[in-house]
């Protein structure tokens, strides 16, 4: 038993040291987020009580409520409330649909969250494939064209390319649906238990609902994917490089293993984890295009939110919308980060 | 010793080859020579940087190239295709999509040199300083840093586009207060393995202040690196740039900015595509360029990071 | 690699093998595209949108209606009958039986008093219109009175033409509400306010159903309505923002009524054998000048500003399906509106840059222009060319500048307006009325305050015509304050007035736009 703590209560004990200085961090990343939502908020020029009391308002009520803000207070008082307010889910009322900015989130956030599921679904079956033969045939044509394929994916306009698919796919080939997340007969069929759709209509085993979805999110979600198949083929490519050159796949090669167990099993199986990380940074990445696409295809979700909010002057929604992007980061970052401690077996 | 300067024998060639360089001029020129010919192994690389060269010449011949001019509006003549008056066909106001196309480029570049500009000496010396001084500095600076590279960059252009208010210029900012944090952690990377180099440790026995080693020594390093990442970056900055002119919120009407055409245009897509087409593919072209230059100037400069 | 390709082929054909993929819209169904943005709430105190209007005025039914065939008769809806007193100053008003609310609640007098008295009290942009007869929160409650189950009693605190307080008991803003349910969910004394927004407590043919913001909106229709069950059962509201995008849904099938639609996409549905019903609405496109700017309170800049604008071609190609020319502050075809083309201010740079001249700017003049909003942003780029031609140069600032507009904080804007009284008075009391020119008054409701121009005689003549009911009279009163208004060199010049224009697919019959946005799905049927 003695033996036992001596080894651990150190290990342990940097352990807590480690968590809670990055415990720490996060914290004050945080801090600095909302530091950063709040002066956003601020400088937009938009009159925080009109977004209460609508714009015809007359003297008396407006004094009131810019009493009720609390407006008159020092500006470090009033980002401590606001600090205060947020850690209670209280983000403000939306100017222009009405409702609590945290209910409206709550509503278009799973809508961005499973296009970018698909998109990186998508930008995964495309990128990874291609990341690996452009690194087992590295430097032949091959190699070219697939890095060409993915630049051209990252330096397309992505709401050109929704424009043009959009006729095409839609109105020339009728291959799929147009606006929305679900076709109107099927509003509200399904209870929703995650909010994206996909899983909540296949959960429930609402087959002709999960098809219907999913006519309508493959085409965004598609064009969003490609946007992210440069970066996910890129890395995968330098990824692999960096095991083929390695001493083991080279003594493999020497014992006769088949060049398709090397690269598979071998090869593609120690950079599993590395890619785990790319996925998560290329998530963050995707809500940068999702923006654009929301817009083009009418996809209610966090994208159209925060560009609707920003053409309206909405401060509440704006930086409701911009501090959950940027916590959604953080968290996935602070994911990402503890996958590949516990994963890589070399930190073990 | 036969101290002579000899006038360059056998040419601009051989003064750029010869073996013992000497003056430092002439030391840099072989390196640049030397990368020169480095970059010119790379098909690829090639065509970016012609690309760009054209760019330039665009903005710079615009009124050479086209004899329209992009904001006369001509009603009567709205969204006509392409022919051989109007090669890109007009707008719907009249006005002619090459020229606008063309002009366009002199928005594109307005952008491209002033987010360089910008960026460049914050990141490098918030990067560099961080990097050097360590310590708490480093702590700061790095957590503001984190805190602006936790947002999209197009997002965090578009909170500030919107608090500064439309214009092109306020819409670079924008864009450049995003694009700063990959330079500063890029530059700070390089400063930190620099600080244990042996002839930084030289200098500064021979008496150097910090902001001499900072500035003298540390800076002209990370400028390769940051040079390859710029050009890198530089493509993902016209993309967002045309991204905030797509939703309204970058060149004021009517100065022609291709992300702005495609806004407008695309309400005339269907029927009259050749108004977003020809914007739309310049954008990807011109993006796609600086990819491709920026990925061979990396190999050039950089040759250990990667392929 | 086998297994994701195998994926990938596996996804592909699960979507692109769906019959659901493509659902025309369904034959006992309207589906309409519209834009749902900016619509913060349902409760018809608190709006004053078109289509807005357009959804609570199905959802609650009216004291009174104006049909689009003939704006100016008024007819029973939920009251049958009405008198008025031989002094002017009541309107007794008996309801219809059998009028159920969606509840099961019957409709009766006192649910409209309560409507009335809300409206009043609460004081938002619903109440714009019936405020303007002199109703306050303090003598509503005694001024309008449920006698008992069906009688109403307005009495009327100014002498008001009673057509006009009619006509606002027609107007979307004023649907009568279920007291009884409405009030079981009040919270802190709002009038139930706050659920009312999400909710609906209407008497009206439809209920609503599902209500998401900036998505969707789903009505189910009530088979009890008084009036008759209508034939669409279920009418759906999708907020489809890009106008090509719900182009390609109306030609496919998918949608059966397109609203905001681009110009050019209208063209092209129409080409297709689409159904464009113009949309005449009661509002203008006008150009405001702010005469606070030392430059703009010269009577002669303003009238070189009136042939700054070539309104021919815009309102052939760029506005085209938005608006007509109209250069008079009447809508067309209303009493005292002028017959004909327009015959005021042509398109004249040279002439403007002569008046210019004359009042002491040789070189021309910069001003900053705003677009109200992103709607009227073409207008602005149209503007700014053809203005340059006259030594004007405008700077074109996109946004969304309305409040700009009433904190009187701009140079020049272009914008556009609607009323839903059909009456001149409506425009009137917009475009030629100024109780109060100082800042401190903040009358940021009327357009005239918000261009700083102080008009004595007209306000009082619009004052006039409010109380005026002989039909003759007012007519010759009307024409006289617009003939009055374009002699002033106003600071509004009137470019166009709007139209709206609702595509209907081919196979849709009984929608009718109605130019006081109270546009009735009762009749819709589908072949």
């Amino acid at each position: 038993m003695t033996t036992v703590d001596t080894f651990n209560r150190p290990a342990r004990f940097l352990r807590m040291r480690r968590l809670s200085g990055r415990t720490l961090s996060v914290v004050v990343t945080l801090v600095g987020l909302m530091l950063l939502t709040f002066s956003m908020g601020r400088l937009l020029p938009a009159d925080p009580v009109l977004a209460v009391t609508g714009s015809e308002v007359d003297k008396a009520t407006y004094d009131r409520v810019y009493q009720e803000l609390g407006l008159d207070q020092p500006v470090w008082q009033q980002f401590l409330s606001y600090v205060g307010r947020v850690a209670t889910g209280d983000m403000g009322r939306s100017l222009t649909t009405g409702q609590p900015v945290s209910a409206d989130l709550l509503s278009v956030f799973p809508a961005t969250i499973e296009l970018a599921l698909v998109a990186i679904l998508c930008g995964t079956l495309v990128g990874v494939p291609l990341g690996v033969a452009a690194a087992v045939n590295r430097g032949r044509p091959i190699d070219h064209v697939a890095r060409v394929i993915g630049l051209a994916g990252h330096s397309v306009p992505i709401f050109w390319l929704g424009l043009i698919a959009l006729i095409l796919f839609y109105a020339k080939l009728q291959w799929v649906a147009a606006s929305g997340r679900i076709d109107i007969l099927n509003e509200g069929m399904v209870p929703p238990i995650t909010g994206l759709l996909l899983l909540d209509t296949a959960l429930q085993g609402e087959w002709d609902v999960f098809r219907d979805a999913l006519g309508h999110i493959i085409l965004p979600g598609a064009i969003l994917g490609y946007y992210s198949v440069a970066y996910i083929s890129r890395m995968t490519r330098s990824f692999m490089l960096e095991q083929l050159g390695q001493e083991y796949i080279v003594s493999a090669r020497a014992k006769g293993v088949s060049r398709r167990r090397m690269i598979w099993a071998h090869a593609f199986k120690n950079i599993r984890v590395q890619l785990l990380t790319v996925l998560a940074l290329t998530f963050g990445g995707l809500l940068d295009g999702a923006v654009l696409i929301e817009t083009v295809f009418g996809w209610p979700g966090l994208g159209q939110y925060l560009t609707r909010g920003l053409k309206m002057n909405d401060m509440n929604v704006v930086m409701g919308a911009v501090l959950l992007i940027g916590i959604t980061f953080l968290v996935i970052n602070i994911i990402s980060d503890r996958l590949y401690r516990i994963l890589d077996p070399r930190t073990r | 010793m036969t101290a002579t300067f000899s006038a360059p024998q056998g040419g601009l060639r051989a003064w750029l080859k010869t073996d013992a360089p000497r003056t430092v001029f002439q030391s840099a020129m072989q390196q640049l020579y030397r990368g020169w010919r480095r970059f010119a192994t790379h098909p690829l690389g090639l065509a970016g940087l012609a690309v760009i060269l054209l760019l330039v010449i665009a903005a710079v011949a615009a009124p050479w190239l086209t004899a329209y001019d992009p904001i006369a509006q001509d009603m009567v003549n709205r969204l006509q295709p392409p022919s051989a008056a109007h090669w890109f066909g007009t707008d719907e106001f009249g006005r002619d999509v090459f020229a606008r196309v063309v002009y366009g480029a002199r928005t594109t570049i307005y952008i491209i040199l002033l987010v360089t500009i910008i960026v460049a000496p914050i990141g490098l010396l918030i990067g560099a300083c961080a990097g050097y001084l360590g310590g708490w500095v480093d702590e700061v600076l790095m957590r503001v840093t984190d805190i602006f590279l936790s947002f999209p960059g197009l997002v965090l252009a578009l909170g500030f586009a919107a608090a500064l208010g439309p214009g092109i210029t306020n819409a670079i900012i924008a864009i450049a207060l995003t694009a700063w944090p990959p330079m500063a952690r890029l530059a700070r990377a390089e400063a930190l393995s620099l600080r244990k180099a042996d002839f930084i440790a030289a200098v500064r026995l021979q008496g150097a202040s910090k902001t001499r080693i900072i500035t003298r020594h540390i800076l002209p390093m990370c400028l390769p690196s940051l040079v390859v990442r710029l050009t890198l970056n530089m493509a993902g900055i016209i993309l967002t740039a045309a991204g905030l002119g797509f939703l309204g919120l970058g060149a004021q009407p009517p100065l022609p900015e291709w992300g702005a055409m495609v806004s407008t245009g695309r309400e005339f897509m269907i029927d009259c595509p050749w108004v977003i087409t020809a914007p739309g593919i310049a954008i990807a072209v011109v993006s796609l360029a600086f990819n491709l230059a920026g990925d061979a100037l990396r190999d050039v400069l950089d040759p250990r990071s990667g392929e | 690699m086998r297994l994701s390709l195998l994926a990938a082929t596996a996804a592909l054909a699960l979507a692109f093998g769906a019959p659901g993929a493509q659902a025309a819209s369904p034959a006992n169904a309207l589906v309409i595209g519209t834009q749902l943005s900016a619509v913060p709430s349902l409760d018809p105190a608190a709006i004053n949108a078109r289509t807005v209007s357009e959804i609570v005025s199905n959802l609650y039914d009216n004291l009174v209606m104006v049909t689009p065939d003939d704006l100016q008769t008024i007819r029973p809806m939920l009251a049958e009958s009405w008198t008025v007193a031989d002094d002017k100053r009541s309107i007794t008003m008996t309801l219809r039986q059998g009028a159920t609310f969606s509840s099961g609640n019957p409709v009766t007098a006192e649910d409209a008093a309560w409507t009335i008295q809300r409206v009043i009290k609460m004081g938002q942009v619903g109440s714009t219109d019936i405020a303007l007869w002199g109703f306050t929160k303090d003598n509503v409650d005694q001024l309008v009175q449920a006698k008992d189950e069906r009688t109403l009693v307005i009495s009327l605190p100014q002498p008001v033409s009673t057509d006009l307080v009619l006509y606002s008991l027609a107007g979307a803003s004023l649907g009568i509400i279920d007291k009884k349910t409405a009030l079981e969910h009040e919270q802190n004394g709002d009038l139930a306010q706050n659920w009312l927004k999400a909710n609906s407590a209407g008497s009206g043919p439809y209920k609503l159903t599902t209500w998401r913001p900036n998505d969707i909106l789903l009505c189910d229709a009530r088979a009890d309505y008084w009036g008759g069950a209508p034939a669409m059962k279920r009418v759906v509201m999708r907020h489809v923002p890009e106008s090509g995008n719900l182009r390609l849904q109306v030609e496919a099938g998918d949608i059966d009524i397109g609203q905001y639609m681009a110009n050019s996409d209208i063209e092209a549905l129409k080409a297709k054998g689409a159904a464009v019903d113009p949309g005449p609405g009661l509002g203008f496109y006008y150009m405001a000048m702010n005469t606070q700017d030392p430059d703009l309170a010269k009577p002669k800049v303003r009238e070189a500003f009136q042939h700054i604008i070539d309104w021919k071609p815009l309102a052939e190609t760029t506005m085209n399906f938005n608006g007509f020319p109209w250069q008079s502050i009447i809508p067309k075809g209303m009493p005292g509106a002028p017959t004909g083309e327009p015959t005021g201010y042509q398109y004249d740079p040279e002439l403007a840059r002569k008046l210019l001249a004359e009042a002491g700017y040789p070189d021309g003049l910069k001003k900053t222009l705003y677009p109200s909003g992103d709607a009227l942003l073409k207008m602005a780029v149209a503007l700014q060319a053809s203005a340059k031609k006259a030594g004007v140069e405008f700077e074109v600032v996109p946004g969304e500048h309305t409040p700009d507009f009433r904190a009187r904080k701009y140079q020049v804007l272009v914008g556009n307006s609607g009323t839903r009284l059909p009456d001149p008075f409506g425009t009137l009391v917009q475009y030629a009325y100024n109780p109060d020119n100082r800042d401190e008054a903040k009358l940021g409701g009327y357009y005239l305050w918000r261009t700083a121009l102080d008009a004595p005689e007209l306000t009082q003549l619009v004052t006039q015509s409010k109380s005026e009911t002989d039909p003759a009279k007012r007519a010759q009163l009307f024409t006289e304050i617009d003939q009055k208004f374009k002699a002033m060199v106003p600071s509004l010049v009137i470019v166009l007035q709007r139209t709206d224009p609702y595509v209907i697919r081919q196979g849709v019959s009984g929608y009718v736009g109605n130019p006081t946005w109270s546009t009735r799905w009762h009749d819709v049927k589908k072949n």
